[in-house]
């Protein structure tokens, strides 16, 4: 793995946008879309700001630099018996702990592993005034002060660069299965909903096309007991929950918009327009393709949807509380201008 | 005067009995958990509603006078200690469970309501609210979002920040702020995470969604007593490394453990240097081969003696001893101080070396209690606050252990809070730079500093002040300079 530290020249180079008042964006592997196009932005690339900070098996902790791929964290991490628990989309098989967090997505078992926000420790990041700050740390309780570090994630790059981040990490199960079997939106809600209501080791779901894939990990014998009582299911150790996480399915693979729609938990969507979609995370995450403003069974009620390519934005609410945050963090509002998470 | 037009107006909207000014009536209310720390409230309010809340809020900002909000007063940093000059706004009237919803598994509830209560009113479904703090009987969920309130299962089960799904927020300014809810994830700034623990200082939260989860199925405890301490700690990350992930995992010295012992008399062995309890919950299989493994590890770092329970009545007793430890201090000294430091599990045997040698320094007795898992530390300090002298010591013990967990790579508070009690540690924690973004933080939800103001977040007039130094990742700035 690259070991390169290339702080300095990132830093210096924020100073100088700020003292110019010029845009700037990062780019990590570029693996993820940009929100909004902008011509008139200069990237400041993180990929030779790379390489592990720290790692103690023992501690359950990871700290890396912003420019490290998730694929060689992932890989160092998982020759210990560990894994990022959160585990982030690689879209076209890249993507950087930086882009990780400013993005803030997370993998097909985020139910039951948590968010990528949820894994994050701290982080050492550089502000619209060119300064290195570090917020949280590398401790799994630790309250001192506001949250700033998790407040990194999701942000899409409009707070400032992330230079490196702590996150907590997850012994890997000692055994893993996939079982499929057909069946209705209605029935697959029915079987998930049967699942959260009691410890289980179900740790993944997807639904499409009339069949649901379930993912069951922890010790083999409870993984059996698990199983033993689904009616109608079989192993399918042909399915893959990477290529689900990295959208190499081809449900995924055509340029159609795409929306991305967050659902109560326990919540049912009613696709009477037989809307091509794709649900995970226990039914509550649905992926669906039209290009009309909004898919037509979610109503605001019952979650929130947000396009994930080629539709505008929207605008987000707390839009005062969201403007003076941003410029309490970038106050000449160089970062992502014109995007407004 | 704008405080006596601001009691005028208070009086004018709110119902009679829901303020108190009367001496006698607001001293209950002058500390909170830290009762080293007093103050006398200018006004209380004991608010009934969001509406009321709101009138409040209102008032305070008009009139420029400061606002502190209390829930049931269990905090252990002074947090909600009142200003002379201000309102103390005590939500434990809220005490609402609004809604359980089982298809979502979640339970929507008002500020007031205490942690146990909510976990009493779902158990019938067989669900619980996972964190909880050794308060929790008393302790309000309110209280628990604004300090991010841990406890003895955090190690599985994450912080108040991992089992909040959405919160409604009043701000000074008067707006509602509805966030998160009960989807996995919501659109724009992760607002959740700042007010988790944010310590009453950007908003009043009205309105509480929490994860619900199923109970496990079975549980073991499992009690390692060790004759070194150094061989306990190592057992923990032993422990940690091999891949299991305990419900929870609590260490105890042998000062603790005879306090204990004798305030409950649960069976402890009170010649043990030090003792692990180890929770392991889940499905029947995984209890069974964990327990196993946790009892043979613990052989193998050198346990002497080790019991293991498998009935519920055998694991409340083994727990009993644990959670009656602060209690229990309190009945061989006529005080204690409670630290709260979190170093990486590695240093703590280093940490907890470098205390004992404090201890001596100082002349104060220390008993260890803490969440080993976690790497979170609660030296208890003993001493006695009728002398002066005493009491001074104890505060500069304390101070000594915050600076030691920083060096050692950890943090001032693990889940007590900042309040008024650490507030000097934060320098050293700290750069300027860092302080300065979190007062500009603040200033976006309570741009006139109405809120709690003097907790939480130094000035850096007052870090200048006390010269405090500030340290970066447990390096000192200049390391080749001597220090004595």
């Amino acid at each position: 793995m690259l070991d390169l530290d290339d702080s300095d020249y990132l830093v210096s180079s924020i100073e100088d946008a700020a003292s110019l008042g010029e845009p700037v964006a990062f780019l990590g592997h570029g693996s993820k879309p940009r929100l909004v196009e902008n011509d008139d932005i200069a990237f400041l690339c993180t990929s030779d700001h790379s390489g592990i900070i720290d790692y103690r098996p023992d501690e359950l902790v990871v700290t890396a630099r912003s420019g490290t791929p998730i694929e060689e964290l992932q890989k160092l991490v998982r020759a210990q018996g560990q894994m990022l628990p959160s585990d982030p989309p690689m879209f076209n098989c890249k993507g950087t702990v930086g882009g990780a967090i400013a993005s803030g997505l997370s993998g097909p078992g985020r139910p039951w592993y948590g968010s990528t926000r949820d894994s994050l420790l701290g982080v050492e990041v550089v502000n619209g005034k060119g300064q290195r700050l570090n917020f949280g740390g590398q401790v799994i309780k630790n309250v001192a002060g506001f949250d700033i570090a998790r407040l990194y994630a999701g942000s899409k790059g409009t707070l400032g660069l992330i230079l490196s981040a702590t996150f907590k990490l997850l012994p890997v199960p000692e055994h893993e299965i996939t079982v499929e079997l057909e069946c209705s939106d209605v029935d697959a809600l029915q079987i998930l909903e049967s699942y959260r209501r009691r410890p289980t080791t179900l740790t993944g779901s997807c639904h499409h096309g009339g069949t649901l894939y379930l993912r069951f990990a922890g010790s083999a014998s409870a993984v059996q007991s698990d199983t033993a009582e689904l009616e109608g299911g079989s192993l399918c150790p042909s399915f893959s929950w990477s290529d689900l996480r990295d959208h190499l399915f081809s449900f995924f693979r055509d340029s159609s918009p795409l929306w991305r729609i967050s659902l109560d938990r326990g919540n049912m969507y009613e696709n009477t327009n037989e809307i091509p979609v794709l649900a995970e995370w226990n039914g509550s995450l649905v992926w669906a393709k039209t290009s009309t403003d909004l898919p037509p069974f979610v109503s605001t009620d019952i979650g929130h949807a947000s396009p994930f390519r080629h539709l505008r934005v929207q605008s987000a609410s707390l839009l005062k509380y969201s403007a003076r945050l941003k410029q309490a963090f970038d106050p000449f509002g160089i970062f992502e201008p014109m995007v407004v998470v | 005067m704008t405080n006596s037009i601001a009691l005028q107006l208070l009086e004018a909207e709110l119902p009679s009995r829901a303020i108190l000014t009367d001496r006698s009536e607001v001293r209950p209310f002058e500390t909170d958990g830290l009762t080293a720390h007093r103050q006398t409230p200018w006004v209380v309010v004991l608010a009934e509603s969001v509406a009321q809340v709101r009138t409040v809020l209102h008032i305070c900002n008009e009139c420029r006078v400061p606002v502190v909000t209390r829930g049931a007063g269990t905090g252990l940093s002074g947090g909600a200690r009142p200003n002379s000059d201000g309102v103390l706004l005590v939500l434990t009237k809220m005490r609402e469970i609004l809604d359980i919803d089982l298809a979502s598994c979640t339970a929507t509830v008002e500020p007031g309501v205490t942690n146990l209560a909510i976990s009493e009113a779902v158990r019938e479904h067989g669900l619980f609210y996972a964190p909880d703090p050794s308060s929790q009987i008393a302790c309000s969920i309110g209280g628990n979002v604004a300090e991010n309130a841990g406890g003895v299962h955090c190690l599985k089960y994450g912080l108040t920040l991992h089992n909040v799904m959405g919160l409604k927020v009043q701000t000074i300014e008067g707006d509602e702020l509805v966030l998160g809810g009960k989807s996995y994830d919501s659109s724009g700034y992760d607002y959740m995470a700042l007010m988790v623990g944010s310590e009453g200082m950007l908003g009043v939260v009205t309105e509480v969604t929490v994860k619900l989860l199923p109970l496990p199925s079975d549980r073991s405890v499992l009690l390692g007593a060790f004759d070194n301490i150094e061989r306990a700690g190592d057992c923990v990350a032993g422990i940690i490394s091999s891949g299991l992930i305990p419900a929870g995992l609590e260490m105890m010295d042998k000062l603790a453990v005879k306090a204990a012992e004798e305030f409950a008399s649960v069976g402890y062995p009170t010649g043990a240097e030090a003792i692990l309890l180890c929770e392991i919950d889940g499905g029947v299989e995984d209890v069974s081969q964990h327990t196993s493994e946790v009892e043979s590890m613990m052989k193998s770092f050198g346990a002497l003696n080790i019991e293991v329970a498998r009935v519920p009545a055998e694991c409340e007793r083994l727990w009993r001893g644990r959670k009656s430890a602060f209690p229990a201090a309190g009945r061989i000294a006529p005080d204690y101080y409670c630290m709260d430091g979190t170093v990486p599990r590695g240093e703590i045997g280093s940490v907890l070396s470098a205390i004992a040698a404090m201890s001596e320094k100082y002349q104060l007795a220390v008993a260890n209690v803490f969440h080993a898992g976690d790497g979170n530390l609660h030296p208890l300090i003993l001493y006695d606050a009728a002398e002066e002298k005493q009491r001074q010591r104890a505060e500069e013990f304390g101070a000594e252990i915050l600076e030691c967990c920083i060096l050692a790579g950890g943090t001032i508070t693990g889940e007590h809070g900042v309040g008024v009690e650490k507030i000097d540690q934060m320098c050293s924690q700290f750069s300027n730079e860092e302080l300065e973004q979190f007062h500009q933080l603040r200033q976006v939800f309570d741009p006139n500093g109405l809120m709690n103001p003097g907790k939480a977040i130094p000035t850096l007039a007052r870090c200048s002040e006390i010269g405090g130094m500030h340290v970066h990742r447990g390096e000192l700035p200049h390391p080749e300079l001597e220090r004595f």
